[in-house]
């Protein structure tokens, strides 16, 4: 069921947007989610979709395999359709009955609100399906570098980003050994309300933690021996270098933002 | 290489106001010597402080009692770390916990990086050290997706690039199936054959000690047996004493000599082994 999850996941093929420097991406990426959030209105909204069509057919990333990583989050848009569409309260009353009460506006918000997160979503995961974790915590590592002046540890944090990546699978999987061992000796992990299932996961949990510190502790050893002090001293395998195609999606992205703002003048 | 002198070393359990609850002695007065090249086995079984001892080797753990010296350097200075775990890399028992990179290069790079070497020079290095051990193909795979055996193999790599002299390899083969113990054992052997490494190889398993240039038995932090490999084996009645076991080669050999006084032993291999057969049957029928 954890590994069907789909967001956050490098999908490994080689394209434009595959090799553009991580620092573009991730600026790219924000900005996106900044105009998802200043700009309203069909047609800024027909053009951030268009832009994000557009990156992901640059990408080679399969839709289907974007669509795939909405399912999560399913229920959570379910929810607040319903939510929107039921308290949303409006002039124009579109359905009276009972206790329902819809109106356009709240459809309207609904929708929306809707396409704001699948947009968001997708956006963003458009961002970790062409970046390797590796690149993505080097980006974040020079984004940040200037936060250094204020005394955050902006290398330890992107380290510890990067070990947690490396450790999800194999915790997933320990987690999955846990289970079985103890639906071997009769645990029920399916049965019960929610509460009633959240409980029995708590046995499950704290061989999980005591695993998790125990790894921690060999990995920092294993660290240690091979000489990792912190920043101080270290090189880069694969030092982030500015390329032509990383100026112009730079370029590419400034005019998106500007033709957002023109059209939201009109 | 790598000197020992009385080396004690202390496991102290304290309760919440830091008095003193337990000790546990785990190294007692080790003195050994290991020379440039070697191939060294530390054998003993779970809580023999053959891993402690491991950790002298490469300053993990500093001397309770004693010092040890890599390469004529104090482990105990602190100015000396540094080189020591150059000159001196560890592979781990849990071939999943010493492995930092998402991509194998990038964990081979992972202490190249940390030595601060130029990016040209570490991808000589990590291809280099991926051809030594064979794994060359899964340069950009994930770890995930190797067995454990590869993963050794990788671990070793990341420890090849940074050119040590010395490889510690505390029970690398423990969590692995056959055929990732063979992998790892050869690949160690090859390191030392060709490269002239010098190899420790903690383990209790019987037949990784084959091939050692001297072995050490160790037993409640004590050195309780050394030898080569042959002297060892020809005194199975103390390993039993030692919870340790010759193996099954060796045992048939035993089996046969109990009944034909004249068949040589211990036999190490199974070569040995029929070699000897061929030559007591010859004997016998003539």
């Amino acid at each position: 069921m954890i590994r069907d999850i789909t967001i956050g996941q490098y999908y490994p093929v080689d394209s434009f947007v595959h090799r553009l420097d991580p620092r573009v991406k991730i600026t790219a990426t924000a900005a996106y989610v900044i105009c998802l959030f200043v700009f309203s209105g069909i047609y800024c909204y027909a053009l951030m979709v268009i832009g994000l069509m557009c990156v992901l057919k640059m990408s080679r990333v399969p839709l289907g395999y974007v669509m795939k990583g909405l399912r999560p989050v399913l229920f959570l848009l379910i929810f607040t359709i319903i939510i929107n569409m039921l308290f949303v309260s409006g002039e124009h009353m579109l359905v009276e009955w009972a206790f329902i009460h819809i109106s356009l506006e709240g459809v309207i918000n609904a929708a929306y609100l809707t396409a704001r997160l699948i947009l968001l979503i997708i956006g963003s995961s458009l961002q970790t399906f062409t970046t390797t974790p590796a690149q993505l915590t080097d980006g974040l590592e020079r984004i940040f570098a200037p936060l250094k002046i204020l005394r955050l540890p902006v290398h330890e944090i992107a380290m510890m980003m990067s070990i947690a990546l490396r450790f999800i699978p194999i915790l997933v999987e320990e987690a999955d050994k846990v289970m079985k061992a103890q639906q071997a000796r009769g645990a029920d992990f399916e049965s019960g309300n929610l509460i009633e299932r959240t409980k029995s996961l708590v046995p499950v949990l704290v061989p999980l933690f005591v695993g998790a510190f125990r790894r921690a502790s060999d990995l920092a050893m294993a660290m240690e021996a091979r000489c990792y002090r912190g920043q101080e001293g270290r090189s880069k395998f694969k030092p982030l270098k500015y390329e032509r195609r990383d100026y112009f999606a730079y370029a590419v992205t400034a005019a998106g933002i500007v033709l957002l703002i023109v059209v939201k003048r009109l | 290489m790598i000197n020992t002198y009385r080396l004690s070393y202390d496991y102290v359990k304290t309760d919440e106001n830091d008095n003193i609850t337990h000790v546990n002695r785990a190294l007692d007065d080790i003195s050994i010597d290991i020379k440039k090249g070697d191939f060294i086995a530390v054998l003993g079984h779970n809580g023999s402080g053959k891993s402690t001892f491991a950790k002298h080797l490469n300053a993990l753990l500093l001397p309770g009692e004693g010092s040890v010296f890599v390469g004529g350097m104090d482990t105990a200075k602190p100015e000396y770390t540094w080189d020591i775990r150059k000159s001196t890399g560890m592979v781990f028992q849990n071939p999943d916990n010493q492995i930092i990179g998402n991509i194998v290069e990038e964990d081979v790079a992972f202490g190249l990086e940390n030595l601060g070497l130029p990016s040209d020079e570490i991808r000589r290095r990590v291809d280099k050290s991926l051809e030594m051990v064979g794994m060359k193909e899964f340069v950009r795979s994930s770890p995930n997706k190797l067995s454990g055996g590869q993963k050794q193999r990788v671990a070793i790599a990341g420890i090849m690039a940074m050119e040590p002299a010395c490889i510690v390899f505390d029970e690398p083969t423990a969590m692995l199936d056959p055929e990732g113990r063979r992998e790892v054992i050869e690949t160690a052997r090859k390191l030392n054959k060709e490269n002239g490494i010098t190899i420790i190889l903690i383990t209790h398993y019987m037949e990784e000690i084959v091939g050692a240039d001297k072995v050490f038995v160790m037993e409640k932090g004590r050195i309780a047996m050394q030898g080569t490999p042959r002297e060892i084996f020809s005194k199975p009645k103390e390993l039993k004493e030692l919870r340790l076991t010759v193996p099954q080669v060796t045992e048939i050999g035993y089996k046969i000599s109990a009944k034909h006084p004249e068949f040589p032993s211990p036999v190490l291999t199974v070569e040995e082994l029929t070699e000897a057969v061929k030559k007591t049957a010859g004997r016998k029928q003539r």
